[in-house]
């Protein structure tokens, strides 16, 4: 596992150097070096160089009158379609002609920061940017003051020696490098985008500045939080983005170091080489590998802030937005389950989003624990069931699938069926149904995806299988649903965790050999020797954080040759 | 209109600098404004006495025009793609087109004019996508310099277009 590896390490570092301060001068220049050498090295200029694929330039005569400005706008505007915002931008900046070239803008970022805030308010001014949002994505991490702010869990080394502030914003920082290390693309060493976070780990922003630059936005969020400023912020968003169709909230929006899921204004801003505590806002399994038992939901709300301002809010005002998620993006986190647990005030926000007449997609990321208390109650069901028009319902939890053997471990629990916390049966409209990290019977499933007449799309990811194996689940697909016989069939998405590598976000892709199984006769794509195995040299592996990155599936000993031919040993 | 279009038929066409060059029809149909006309016309209409006028084209640009269609006259005819698309492909001009752009400025615009105006997509395209490429990765001093553009910002409005450019993401 690589986050409990790397932290490994560091708790010994910290109990073995105990007299050596991991704050003293000595050991922050040997991080540095450290990194500089060995861990992240820039090794000669050329290492340095991001090829262009193409550079060849038309010469102009330098007394010729400039011939770029003479194009008519519809040729400007095709031009631009060719090119990324910030090509955009350093065009508007070349004269004033260029300088009404609009820019694309069609998403908008919120969180308690003002930067953020500013940003959508002035975007939410501007009479032609805000007629173009159809995003809203609210960052519901809020950046964290302490240790016991960061977890709920305590871990030996508290209970021993409290960590101080400054002492745990270092720790942090060299988890930080440690998960960049275990992310990056071993086999591709001269990867642009590798490349680029090298010289941002080399030029690391000290600790002293970066303490400093981080308390200053902890006493921006403090500010926002104190006057409700993005809640106000919200409500004028939904004022002024006419075509607003989709709301994310979500605690993965600073991804990794120097790689944030989304460039958020704020996240922008940020000085070059700024290393600080990647927050999660939501209970996020990290420090352990089993699941934390989630607080009961009244305990523990605060830590959902965001979402509960937003839904509130929806709740509260009109709007059209038709899409509504709640999206860990495959970090073990979600919305706390206990939500559905009793009735409250944030559940009847919930239901209110839910019955709103244009809600046509819903993404739900749930923290569970094993014990699958609130799915057996009714609360879930029936703030669905207010959704007849559902078009698009995904279904994720933030579990560790891979410590969950409830047939062997007394104090976990299978859930209880799929159809009885969803129904299914009123879903007439669904088209698309995802189901990602979540321990199901094969029966049911196919029971639930059988009652579903109108679907296009599946997604299956992470499944653990009741009294089965994934191998059996495709065969009792193909055999009990018959979609092979449809004259259109569902597209299917199916994936796995690589074994033995775990790394959040990043998954075995099986797709087409799905496809192929189920439609077209081909061959299951699932060993039939090692349990819940992929066949070598089936499937692609992805990234969620990072897109440029795809690798085949193959086996070690291959992996391992083609690591040596890289120069690797 | 249905008449039958062998393919070596000949079409003339003159350039404004009364430069008369005979095309195959299959080669002057990539364009799709000349393509509608022949649509139009008995296929004896047109004769080398009588070709049809280019009026905003030289004759140095419309052989570059001509060339462009003789090498691509056996393409498929492509359909729109959408514009996220579009952008992804945005460095891939084949080998050949990123040869035949080639040219200075002067040139590489006149050929971006006359493909929009004889509605040649394709080319079109591919001119917009070379000038794309050259603004790339550019700072805004680099963009000046490449196409003798002259700075006429004061420094407030400079700062205004900056502070409305951290608007965007960087995608």
């Amino acid at each position: 596992m690589g986050n409990s590896s790397s932290k490994s390490v560091h708790q010994q570092n910290i109990v073995d150097n105990d007299d050596d301060n991991i704050l003293s001068e000595a050991s922050l220049t040997r991080r540095v070096e450290d990194i500089h050498r060995y861990r992240f090295p820039i090794e000669s200029p050329a290492d340095d160089v991001v090829p262009t694929p193409f550079e060849y330039t038309a010469f102009i005569s330098p007394d010729s009158p400039p011939l770029l400005p003479t194009l008519p706008p519809e040729l400007i505007e095709n031009l631009v379609s060719h090119l990324d915002n910030r090509s955009i931008k350093n065009l508007r900046l070349t004269c004033k002609h260029f300088s009404t070239i609009k820019l694309r803008i069609s998403r908008v970022f919120l969180s308690a920061n003002p930067l953020n805030i500013h940003v959508l308010r002035s975007i939410a001014n501007h009479d032609v940017y805000r007629q173009g949002i159809i995003e809203l994505i609210y960052d519901d991490a809020r950046l964290c003051y302490s240790r016991t702010d960061y977890s709920d869990n305590v871990v030996p080394e508290d209970v021993n020696r409290p960590m101080t502030d400054m002492e745990w914003f270092q720790v942090e920082r060299d988890l930080n490098i440690d998960e960049l290390e275990h992310r990056k693309a071993a086999d591709e060493p001269n990867r642009p985008k590798d490349l680029r976070i090298y010289r941002l780990v080399n030029a690391e922003l000290s600790l002293g500045e970066s303490w400093t630059y981080y308390q200053d936005l902890l006493r921006q969020q403090d500010d926002v939080i104190a006057h409700g400023a993005d809640a106000e912020a919200f409500r004028y968003a939904l004022q002024q983005f006419p075509a607003l169709q989709r709301v994310t909230i979500t605690p993965a929006a600073h991804g990794w170091l120097f790689t944030p899921l989304y460039e958020t204004p704020m996240i922008r801003a940020f000085p070059y080489g700024f290393n600080y505590p990647i927050p999660r806002g939501w209970l996020t399994a990290r420090f352990t590998d089993s699941n934390q038992e989630p607080a009961p939901w009244e305990d523990s709300k605060t830590r959902w802030r965001g979402y509960c301002l937003l839904t509130k809010i929806l709740a509260q005002e009109h709007h059209r937005v038709s899409e509504l998620r709640i999206d860990s993006h495959y970090l073990q986190s979600g919305l706390n389950y206990r939500l559905f647990e009793q009735p409250s005030q944030e559940y009847l926000d919930f239901i209110c989003c839910l019955q709103h007449p244009d809600l046509k997609r819903l993404h739900l990321s749930l923290y569970v624990d094993f014990h699958w208390t609130p799915f057996r109650r009714n609360l879930l069901r029936n703030a669905l069931a207010e959704n007849l028009q559902l078009e698009y319902f995904s279904l994720e939890t933030g579990m560790d699938i891979s410590s969950y053997e409830p047939d062997y471990n007394p104090n976990q629990e299978w859930p209880p069926a799929l159809q009885t916390f969803l129904p299914v049966g009123c879903w007439i409209n669904l088209q698309y149904f995802r189901l990602w990290n979540f321990p199901v019977d094969s029966t049911d499933l196919i029971s639930t995806l059988s009652q579903l007449p109108a679907l296009q799309s599946l997604e299956l990811g992470f499944l653990s299988i009741r009294s089965g194996t994934q191998r059996q689940l495709l065969e009792n697909m193909r055999d009990s649903l018959r979609w092979h016989e449809r004259l259109v069939q569902p597209k299917i998405k199916f994936a796995v965790p690589i074994p033995n590598a775990f790394i959040q976000g990043r998954a075995i892709w099986i797709d087409e050999e799905v496809e192929k199984f189920l439609y077209h006769g081909g061959e299951n794509p699932f060993e039939d020797k090692h349990v819940d195995q992929v066949c070598y040299d089936m499937g692609v592996i992805k990234d969620a954080y990072d897109p440029g990155y795809e690798r085949p599936y193959i086996h070690p000993r291959k992996h391992l040759e083609l690591l040596q031919s890289n120069g690797y040993n | 209109m249905a008449e039958a279009k062998p393919a070596s038929q000949k079409i003339w066409l003159i350039s404004n600098d009364n430069a008369t060059m005979e095309v195959d029809r299959v080669v002057v149909e990539r364009s799709m404004l000349l393509k509608n006309m022949l649509e139009d016309l008995s296929h004896t209409d047109i004769t080398q006495d009588n070709p049809i006028p280019i009026p905003n084209v030289n004759e140095a640009v419309l052989r570059k025009v001509v060339e462009w269609c003789e090498h691509h006259r056996n393409d498929p005819v492509t359909t729109p793609d959408d514009e996220s698309d579009a952008r992804k492909k945005t460095t891939d001009i084949e080998e050949w087109d990123q040869k035949f752009m080639q040219v200075d400025q002067e040139m590489l615009f006149e050929i971006i004019l006359a493909s929009n105006f004889l509605d040649i997509k394709p080319l079109l395209d591919v001119g917009c996508k070379t000038v794309a490429n050259m603004i790339k990765g550019k700072s805004p001093e680099e963009i000046r310099k490449t196409f003798n553009i002259t700075n006429d910002f004061s420094a407030e409005e400079e700062e205004q277009i900056r502070r409305e450019n951290e608007w965007a993401e960087d995608r």
